[in-house]
């Protein structure tokens, strides 16, 4: 014994020595002083529209409940559905009533839901094909959105990836039409009937200038129901809508605060097709008020071009940067400044030059401006860069440029990998960590350097009848990396300590996307999204587009096993107990065990519940009557070798860890432990207890099942001797682990600590499985307790062992029939 | 008990039998109210892991409660499943042995082995007598269709069989929350 703790005594003095060690080493990483870099919140000013929860499920978005499920509906299925039975589709998701006209208040009048039929003779999905003059504005304020259908109409693949063509009211009517929306990565098709809301015999809303032309107005219902109701409507961002209709990256700017390069950023966009819209401050006091220039405040116009053109004077000939915008209202008010339709200044311009543009002079709502009028009008541009996929290989192949891009998705877990803005630096680097590699600059880059767009975008807000998301205010930082640090994965808190951001998001902010454009040197690059605050649950999905390749992968550590896995790392000693040792926790075996020489998982709950005590939560006692009157178990054994057996199970557990600074905290009193067998010396021998096994508290069933289905190889749903054996073994590991990171002895550890505790015992994890963790084992506040940690620790184990067993080309991919999946998992 | 035309009891009752399991009056039920409100036959607790399972089904807060809202649906599971299990306690026992749980997994569409079906039974016969309660035959159900689930979104070819990476199964597992 002596020799056995002199030799634990030193095992702990080593782990001593080697943390210090690494504190050591890793200070002697650090290169200057600590950084203090401070990120500010900001509120958007104005309320987003999002898509509400219950659509998202309603369209198919995977849930991760267990819980039932809306009926995803399938246009084809519907479709022929209506055909067969000869009537016409009434969306019971999406009724003809007040509840999908507004939330907050009943209309002012009486609304009539109308088929097309009942609105014009000869309705038409499409009258003469499409185009931008088809979008006329309502009643409602969706400018934003007729901006942004306007835009779409100027790409016809895009156009029609969004309303598919082969909709009409003649051939296979039935009231049912589709659309596709773009929604976090994925197409969404939203299905809709055609009853649309009408006043006095006429549309209320979007609308086409043929009166006898649905396509617009179907297209306003569909994303009306995707949002919950047409009153979401009111009040977005062409941004938002853009992004919708093509899966692309917005941005927008200041005009105010315009960077020097605008014009060059305009025009390479429209080079890629992009989308643009521009707008003016609102009027406070007058909606949609006009100004002398003959231009609309608080108005979405569409950005149709971005060109030099030539001109020539009897002065000078040269070029001059120019922009051809749309006012969404289609034939009212333009601009009436200089290079308007009347301008004198067009007699300047080269006769095939005007050709080139397409100019014309129909009171259409189209309208140039010089760029510098732009700049001094408009208060804001948006641009919408569109995905590689966007463009068809006939507008490749004539020159079109496309943007190289990547998307991960992400999760902010609390406890786990929500770790708030760098103001929280202790929880900061577990946020989820994405590395660019960007190697070639940007071709006619004179400063050798590249073009890079971040844009992070929040998904699948909770909200509150249908009263928009409330969004998280979210950001992100971008860090350089040299080689060295590229081999760190993930970086850790020191990383972050002493290392300047080269790039962050303009603001953190609550907005569905918040979106920054920068110019990097070649090199590898750190970029970390996150909450402003830590622990705040979220989804996201993050995009970088380049002008040429970037490279984006997850930063974080391998999953696998290797000859760490079921191993612990030096400084957690677990020898084997010696022979008088073992001679004692076989007859503490023995007295639980009772005649079948097996303990079930009731009586090893009994054990773990009474010798882990001091380490459980304390529970939460509520004020109610409990009707948990347990089953009923005998404990005997003989009395001197019982009250032997009792002692000796704190020996059991004590000799592990002697000598490390974690002895003091697993001393057990002998005397509770005999109360355990319920052995009363006093009455001068055994005596049969009966004792409860409270279920509510302490180790659940399901850890103490799992404990026994870890080791039992035969299946026999108990333990033998052995079995126990190396169950306490490895609980005093997980145990002695659980107590270096819970410093306070809370009985509990924060969530961020989760990776470092299973690296302690030899699992390497990356945030996706870490995420699943937290939300299965943690409390909401991202709080892990003892016997959750236990239960984790047993899953890991059992689930390697399981996995280890199929893997048998030791390639880390296994495979399984139906049966050996739900065999191996239920018993676990 | 009045009964709406969707098989839902009127609100009316409802709000009743949730002020009833409603005891600290929060609005919302948690899951020790439903324990103390559910009964599985005997005088031991609701499987506590069976609760869980419920309250995750219509939390559509992901708060840990269920408000009066999707209280509805939690009330007419429990009763769908209470008459499910009575269909198939053919002896009336209050518990349901090896034979009967085959022929219930049988008409709910599985296929499963024999060793599979002891598998089971091992797993959540609570008393070790051979026999299944109420509760813990509502886990034993929920589980074994989570996990047919999870294991066919892997199965794109519909074989019957899976080959997945380590990290794969690691996830798949461990979202189950079972």
């Amino acid at each position: 014994m002596d020799d056995l703790r002199g030799f634990l005594r030193q095992a702990g003095q080593e782990f001593l020595n080697a943390a210090g060690e690494a504190a050591m080493g890793a200070a002697k990483d650090v290169v200057g002083s600590v950084i203090n870099e401070i990120f500010i919140k900001k509120e958007a000013d104005t309320k987003r529209v999002l898509p509400s929860i219950k659509n998202m499920r309603v369209l198919g978005e995977k849930s991760s409940s267990l819980g039932p499920y809306s009926e995803v509906q399938d246009y084809e299925t519907i479709l022929n559905s209506c055909l067969a039975s000869g009537s016409l589709f009434e969306d019971p998701l999406f009724p003809a009533s007040n509840e999908s006209l507004q939330f907050s208040r009943r209309p002012d009048r009486h609304i009539e839901w109308l088929r097309p039929h009942e609105i014009a003779e000869n309705p038409q999905f499409f009258v003469e094909g499409y185009s931008r003059f088809d979008v006329q504005q309502g009643e409602l304020g969706d400018c934003w959105l007729l901006a942004a259908t306007a835009n779409l109409t100027q790409e016809s693949n895009l156009f029609f990836r969004v309303i598919p063509a082969e909709q009409s009211f003649e051939e296979n009517y039935a009231g049912i039409f589709h659309f596709r929306f773009w929604q976090y990565g994925k197409w969404v098709d939203v299905i809709i009937d055609d009853r649309l809301p009408t006043y006095n015999g006429e549309l209320m809303y979007m609308h086409s200038t043929e009166k006898n032309e649905f396509w617009s107005a179907l297209l306003e219902k569909a994303y009306a129901k995707l949002h919950g109701s047409y009153e979401a409507l009111k009040g977005g961002s062409t941004c938002e809508a853009m992004e919708d209709f093509t899966g692309g990256v917005s941005e927008w700017y200041d005009l105010k605060e315009a960077p020097g390069n605008l014009f060059t950023i305009l025009q390479k966009a429209a080079e890629r097709n992009s989308m643009m819209g521009c707008s003016i401050e609102p009027d406070p006091n007058v909606t949609e008020a006009e100004t002398p220039q003959g231009l609309i405040r608080g108005h979405a116009y569409s950005i149709t071009k971005v060109c030099l053109i030539d001109i020539v004077t009897p002065n000078r000939q040269g070029k001059i940067p120019m922009i051809r915008m749309r006012n969404p209202w289609g034939n009212e008010a333009e601009w009436n400044g200089p290079w308007s339709d009347s301008s004198p200044e067009w007699r300047y311009i080269p006769e095939e030059q005007k050709a080139e543009i397409g100019l014309t002079f129909d009171r259409d709502g189209e309208f140039w401006m010089s760029f510098q009028d732009f700049l001094n009008h408009f208060d804001r541009v948006e641009i919408c860069n569109l995905s590689p996929d966007s463009l068809t290989e006939d507008q490749q192949n004539s020159g079109k440029r496309k943007w190289e891009m990547s998307m991960y998705e992400g999760e902010w877990t609390p406890g786990v990998t929500a770790g708030g803005c760098r103001n929280f630096l202790d929880t900061f680097w577990h946020n989820p960590q994405y590395i660019i590699t960007l190697v070639d600059p940007d071709e006619e880059d004179e400063e050798g350097q590249c073009t890079v767009i971040v844009a992070l975008m929040q998904k699948n807000r909770r909200s509150k009848r249908n009263m928009g998301m409330e969004c998280l205010t979210i950001g992100f930082a971008i860090y350089s990396l040299n080689d060295r640090e590229l081999e760190n994965r993930p970086q850790g808190l020191n990383f972050f300590r002493y290392k300047s951001s080269v790039g962050r998001s303009p603001h953190f902010i609550n907005t569905r996307e918040v979106c920054a454009r920068f110019k990097l040197p070649p090199g590898h690059y750190l970029i970390v999204p996150s909450t402003f605050d830590p622990n705040e649950e979220g989804e996201f999905i993050i995009r970088v587009f380049s002008e040429t390749q970037n490279n984006m992968e997850e930063n974080d550590d391998h999953v696998g096993y290797g000859g760490k896995a079921d191993t612990i790392t030096p400084g957690f000693p677990t020898p084997k107990p010696i022979d008088p040792q073992k001679e004692g926790l076989r007859r503490l075996f023995d007295s639980i065990a009772g005649k079948d020489m097996e303990v079930d998982w009731m009586e090893l709950k009994r054990i773990l519940d009474h010798s882990m005590r001091d380490d459980l939560p304390k529970p939460v006692v509520f004020n109610r009557f409990s009707n948990n009157m347990a089953f009923e178990t005998q404990a005997a054994g003989p009395g001197d070798d019982g009250a032997g057996a009792c002692g000796l199970l704190s020996l059991i557990c004590g000799p592990f860890l002697k000598g490390t600074p974690f002895e003091e905290q697993l001393g057990m009193n002998d005397q509770s432990n005999k109360r355990l067998i319920g052995d009363n010396p006093a009455d001068g021998g055994p005596v049969t207890a009966n004792a409860i096994v409270d279920e509510t508290h302490g180790f659940s069933k399901d850890v103490c099942r799992s404990m026994v289905a870890m080791l039992d190889a035969d299946k026999s749903g108990k333990l033998g001797f052995e079995e126990f054996e190396t169950l306490l073994s490895e609980i005093a590991k997980w145990k002695a682990i659980f107590k270096v990171y819970d410093v306070e002895n809370t009985g509990r550890v924060s969530g961020f600590q989760l990776r470092e505790a299973l690296n302690s015992a030899g699992y390497h994890l990356n945030n996706r499985v870490l995420n699943v963790l937290g939300h299965r084992y943690g409390s909401r506040d991202g709080k892990i307790a003892f016997d959750d940690f236990i239960m984790c620790a047993v899953k890991i184990k059992t689930y390697i062992d399981i996995f280890k067993e199929r893997d048998t080309e030791k390639n880390e991919t296994a495979t399984f029939t139906l049966e050996e999946w739900i065999e191996r998992t239920i018993y676990s | 008990m009045a009964y709406n035309h969707d098989g839902m009891p009127d609100q009316q009752f409802l709000w009743d039998v949730f002020q009833r399991v409603d005891k600290d009056r929060s609005g919302h039920i948690s899951a020790d109210e439903l324990q103390v409100a559910l009964s599985n036959g005997t005088w031991s607790a609701f499987n506590p892991e069976t609760i869980r399972l419920m309250i995750g089904m219509f939390d559509r807060e992901n708060k840990g409660t269920v408000s009066f809202k999707d209280f509805g649906a939690l009330w007419k599971y429990v009763t769908d499943w209470q008459n499910c299990f009575r269909s198939f306690d053919r002896d009336n026992s209050g518990n349901i042995d090896k034979t009967e749980l085959k022929t219930a997994l049988t008409s709910f569409g599985y296929r499963l082995s024999d060793h599979l079906i002891d598998v089971l039974l091992r797993k959540f016969d609570r008393f070790g007598r051979g026999t299944i309660l109420f509760d813990d035959f509502i886990q034993c159900c929920i589980v074994l269709y989570t996990l047919t689930t999870a294991f066919r979104q892997h199965d794109t070819d519909l074989d019957g069989i899976i080959t997945i990476h380590y990290e794969q199964f690691l996830s798949m597992v461990f979202s189950l929350k079972i």
